[in-house]
This record gives structure tokens, sequence and C-alpha cells, in this order.
């Protein structure tokens, strides 16, 4: 009761004018960064992030969180009209999209996408407002040592997003945790990894670094590829019929348990969660032989799944202070910025702001379904653009972003410079995921790390004679057993699905 | 791979300067474990042992393609040009360094001629300047002029 009571007042905050506003606009801006080539919601909500020191924690979280969500509805429509999935997360969708769309039935195909996710994504919120303080109050009772545990369990996630090869990845992990050292120690305040270099002693900030890697790289591997703009065409009757929407209802609910339940897990990504979503679904249907022939079924599960793990995603980064993809670690960094830190002391002690965002994402995910499917002519428009405009605004925004974080011309600099270095990654196919990871994490890690050997006066048995962390130790352990297989198996259908091998890197 | 194993090297560099901040503050610490030096020490050991796993483990083999003379010299002119910008934007400030940069981008990016990327670049600052400077007030170098 008392929570539903927060919840309320949550909502007195989040349907404000300004926080409508804020929602429509992050709302409306995930979809179109969604559905654009060359801008995922990674990059835009790093570049977006120091707009938020202006506009008010509460305000720029609302919108940036709404990016993040927006831009699950926007990808399918590319991977259902036009067979693009934008990230490895759509590929189920276009599994079934695609061929429905060339059967003339796209419009309602990208209806059913919508309000699967407008379903799940409910789910996934309602889910959140009792699951987070649950957690988040059984995390008080964590001390350093199970701090170490946690934050050791949200590193095994590297190793899943570690692309081809391992020691690549946790190369660029390590890589990453030694950026985040840079400036001042956390233990006895001498300045680490400054070389002499004045800038240098108050860190790199991991914003100019996300805007290097994800945005500036970005542009230049468009302009290489010749990225054309996309045009998807006139889009009629979008409006599935209601027979239609009940039929889809239990893979809605369905593809939305599975995307809740597994996106808890760290390292079980959206992609993971959407081919599962999609292969129960054909497992439970009496028709499983129409499955990549056009089956609508196979478009609710999957999109239903990929909603509901973006926002259970939300619970770790609330309730325990991990980020359980690349988008949420920069939304973490997000809360940083803005003086806040995710972790079970948030709902104590900025109750107020959480249950905000928590209640602009029921109103978010309203607006995504009322405005989106009317709205997808315009969206199709859009898409147009070419890619020689694109391009230029996104680097403009990049350096704009990056300048705003400090109002420091290093931080552009260390963009630029990142920029170059995300090149030759790609390139060399380095992966860059756990680079920004280990990075938002580090600080944590060494933290806790740190705090426990003084506690335990440089035994490492406190670690494992403590309850509570022993079992997020074992738990890790199980956890990457259990998240290779599923990354393996993943990797196994991307393959089936586009013929080739894709990195999975979300 | 030969690339992997150049990566493999830089590991091992950037190890040993890891390792050589973890000597630096070593005697600045409290105990062993609790000290300014111990997570340079064992990321500094960590990147050393990896780097030589990258550099005598044979990985993948793939072909990297590099991109024409052209566009090689259009995205070292974008680096240029961003570069460019960090110094238009102290000195002529924030609009006119904006104005001029963007009509760069828009040549490089978009190969469009020099009408159409000025009308592009004014309308691209003006949107930026009316969202960033007008609409949420963030402090920008003025330049010179002042604008």
């Amino acid at each position: 009761m008392e929570t539903l009571n927060l919840l309320l007042d949550g909502f007195s905050v989040a349907l404000s004018p300004m926080n409508i506003m804020m929602a429509l606009w992050g709302a409306l801006i995930g979809t179109l960064v969604g559905m654009l080539p060359g801008l995922g919601p990674t990059s835009t909500i790093a570049i977006l992030l120091p707009v938020t020191t202006v506009l008010g924690p509460t305000e720029g979280i609302i919108m940036l969180a709404g990016i993040y969500y927006g831009s699950m509805y926007g990808g399918s429509t590319t991977a259902i009209l036009l067979n693009i999935p934008g990230e490895v997360s759509a590929v189920p969708t276009s599994l079934d999209g695609y061929p429905l769309a060339k059967q003339g039935r796209g419009g309602p195909a990208l209806g059913i996408a919508a309000i699967g996710s407008f379903v799940a994504g409910t789910m996934g919120v309602i889910g959140l407002v009792f699951f987070a303080p649950l957690l988040a109050d059984q995390a008080l009772k964590f001390g350093s040592p199970e701090y170490f545990a946690l934050m050791f369990l949200a590193l095994t996630v590297i190793v899943n997003l570690a692309g081809a090869s391992l020691i690549k990845g946790l190369i660029m992990g390590l890589f990453g945790y030694l950026l985040s050292m840079t400036g001042v120690g956390l233990t006895g305040g001498q300045v680490r990894f400054s070389f002499g270099i004045e800038p240098l002693q108050a860190g790199i900030d991991i914003i100019s670094v996300v805007i290097g890697l994800f945005a500036i790289s970005e542009v230049i591997k468009g302009m290489e590829e010749n990225t054309k703009s996309i045009a998807v065409g006139k889009i009629t009757n979008i409006y599935p019929k209601f027979k239609e929407i009940r039929e889809n209802s239990g893979a809605m609910f369905r593809g939305g348990l599975v995307g809740f339940f597994l996106g808890l897990l760290p390292g079980c990504s959206a992609a993971v969660t959407t081919f599962l979503a999609y292969d129960l679904e054909k497992k439970v249907s009496k028709h499983p032989e129409r499955f990549g022939h056009g089956e609508m079924k196979g478009v609710a599960a999957p999109e239903a799944a990929n909603n509901a793990t973006s926002s259970s995603g939300f619970i770790p980064l609330f309730a325990l202070g991990i980020p359980s993809s690349t988008t949420l670690a920069v939304l973490l960094a997000g809360f940083m910025i803005n003086g806040l830190t995710p972790g079970p002391t948030l709902f104590e002690e900025n109750g107020e702001f959480v249950w905000a965002v928590i209640a602009s994402m029921f109103v978010g995910n309203v607006m995504l379904l009322v405005l989106n499917l009317p709205l997808i002519g315009l969206w199709a428009k859009l898409t147009k653009i070419p890619y020689g405009i694109m391009g230029p605004v996104i680097l403009i925004l990049s350096f704009v972003g990056a300048y705003s974080i400090n109002n420091s011309l290093f931080d552009v600099f260390i963009a630029i410079i990142f920029g170059v270095i995300g090149y030759f990654l790609n390139k060399y196919r380095w992966p860059v995921v756990p680079l920004l990871l280990a990075f938002v994490l580090g600080p944590m890690f060494e933290k806790s790390f740190i705090q426990s050997m003084a506690m335990s006066k440089g035994s490492f048995a406190i670690f494992f004679t403590r309850p509570i962390s022993l079992t997020i130790f074992l738990l890790a352990i199980v956890l990457f057993v259990l998240s290779i297989v599923m990354m393996r198996r993943t990797k196994s259908r991307v393959k089936d699905a586009v013929g080739s091998d894709v990195e999975i890197t979300e | 791979m030969v690339a992997d194993r150049v990566g493999g090297l830089i590991s091992i560099i950037f190890g040993g300067l890891s390792l050589y901040e973890a000597f630096r503050l070593y005697p600045t610490r409290l105990s062993f474990y609790v000290g300014d030096h111990i997570m340079p020490g064992v990321i500094g050991i960590g990147l050393i042992v990896l780097g030589l796993l990258a550099v005598f483990v044979k990985g993948q083999s793939f072909k990297v393609e590099f991109p024409d003379r052209q566009m090689l010299r259009k995205i070292i002119g974008i680096f240029g040009v961003l570069l460019g910008y960090c110094v238009l934007l102290y000195f002529l400030g924030f609009a006119i360094g904006t104005f001029i940069i963007s009509i760069a981008l828009f040549r490089i990016i978009g190969s469009y001629n020099f009408r159409k990327s000025v009308i592009f670049s004014a309308i691209q600052t003006v949107c930026v300047y009316a969202v960033f400077v007008y609409w949420l007030d963030m402090p920008f170098p003025a330049g010179i002029f002042n604008l």
C-alpha cells in the first residue's frame, strides 16, 4: 500500500507540464533514433546528458529514460518494413515482420508491435514498482564485501559482451578500468595517471569517452559505409483489428514475462530475451510452421520481450546501481552527473525523484502508443533524411555535448581522440562495451574492495564467510555459466537468421 | 593476426604504466591491500598477462578493409575540422565557429555544393544556438566578436 502511495506521489510530479513535456520529448527522440541509422540510444543519451544538468535531475532523467524505452519502439519499424533490424534484438521481429510487410500487412504488424511493446513495457514498469523497492530494502543490509561481490557479478557481463575474442574483451575491460582510475585516488587522495598533465588530474569524463566511441566513430563508420537514407514507403491501415489484438495477447504476455524475468539477469540482453521469446512462442504455437512466413505472434512476442527487458533493467539500476546494458551504463553516469547515487539508498534519499521517474515511464509508454501509431507516416518521412545532413548534425551535437560537460575544450579533445580510437577498435574488432562497463563500475569496485580489506585487515576470507556475499559470488558463477550458454545459443540463432556471424554487443 | 599482436603490445605498455603508478603510490598506502596503489597494480598485472596472451595466442583471422584514398582524406578531414572547431570556438565564439565548421562538415560528409552547405549550416547554427544558448542558457565562448 505504501508503494502505491509513493507511486501516486510520483505521478503528481511526473504529470507536471514540464515533466510531461520531457517524457514526450524523450519518447519522440527515442523513437526517431531507434529508426535512424547512425545514431543509437547510447550515443544520443551521452550527447544529451550534459543538458540534464541545466534541466534538473528529475526532468533530465525522465527525458533520457524516455529516449531509452522510446528507441525500443522505433527499432521495430525498419525491421518490419525493410528487413533492416538496427539492433540484434530486432532480428526476431524482422523474421515474421518483413514477410508480413511483403503480404501488405506491414501496418497491422507495426500496430501489433506497438501494442505489444506498450503491454510489456507497462508490465515491466509494474514489476519495477514492486520489485525495485523490495530489492533496495534487502540491499540496505549490504556492506562493502557484499557490494564487492555484486560488482564482481556485474562485471561478469563483460565476458558475455567480449565479442569473438575473450582476451580482447578482457583487455578492453581492464583498459576501461584504468581510464576510470585517472584523477584523484579513492583512498589516499593521491593523483593517479595524470603524468603531469593538469586537466587529467580531474579525471577523464565518461561522457566524452562515450561520445567519442559511440557517436563520432559511428558517423565516420556511416560515412565510410556510405549509409543511405531509408525510404519506407507509404504505410496505410496501421490499426490492427481487435480480433488480431486478442489472438496475440497471449504472445505479448509470454514475451513480456520472458523479457522481464531474464532481463533482470546481468548479461542477459534484449538480444537474448527476444530470441528466447520468439522460440518459446514457436514452441507453444499450434502452427509452428507459420513462423518465418508472416506469423503475427512472431512479431508480438519478441517486441514485448524487448520492451520488458528494457524496463526490468531499471530494477538492478535503481536498487543496486548495476547497469545491465550499455545504454543503462550511460544513464547511470547521468545519475552521477546530477549528484544521485543509484543503489539501495536512492529510494530513501531521493524517493520523490525515483518515483517520479518510474511514474513517468507509465506516462511515456502511453504517449508512445497514442502518438506513435498515428505518427508512423511522419517517422517514415524522417527516415528519408540523407546521411549527408545527419552526419554533420550528429557531429555538431556531439561537440556541443562534450563541451557542455564541464564547459571545457579538454573534454571535446578527449571525445575526438576516442572517436579516432573507436574507429580503429571497430576496424580490428576490439569490443568497446566492456571498456564502458568497466569504466562505470570501476570506482565502485575499487571502493568496495578497499573498504572490505580495511574491515578484514587484509583477509580475503571476508568475502566467503558472510552469507550474502558468498551467495552473490556463487550466483555470479551460476549466472556466468548460464549467460555463456544463452549467449552461444543466441549467436547460433542469429547466424541462422541472418546467415553470418554477428557480434552481440548490447 | 598482426593487429591483435600490436594490440597485445599496447596492452603490455599500458600494463607497464599502471604498474609504474602502483609502485609510485605504494609508499602512500595504509596497508598492503588498502591504498591508491592496489588497483593500478592489479590492473597492470592483468593488462600485461592478457597482452602477452594476445601476442602469443593465435586469434581469429579476418580481413580488415580500409576505405579508398578519397574517403580516407575525408575522414582525416573530419577529425581536422573538429580540432579546428576547438580553435574557432575559442577565438570566434560559438555562433560564428559553428556556422563555419558546419559548412565544412556538410561539404565533406554530404558533398553538397557551397551554396547548399551555407544554407544547411545557417539553419543548423540557428537551431543549435536557439536550443543550447537561448533555451538552455548554456555558457559558450563568445569570441572576439562577443557573439
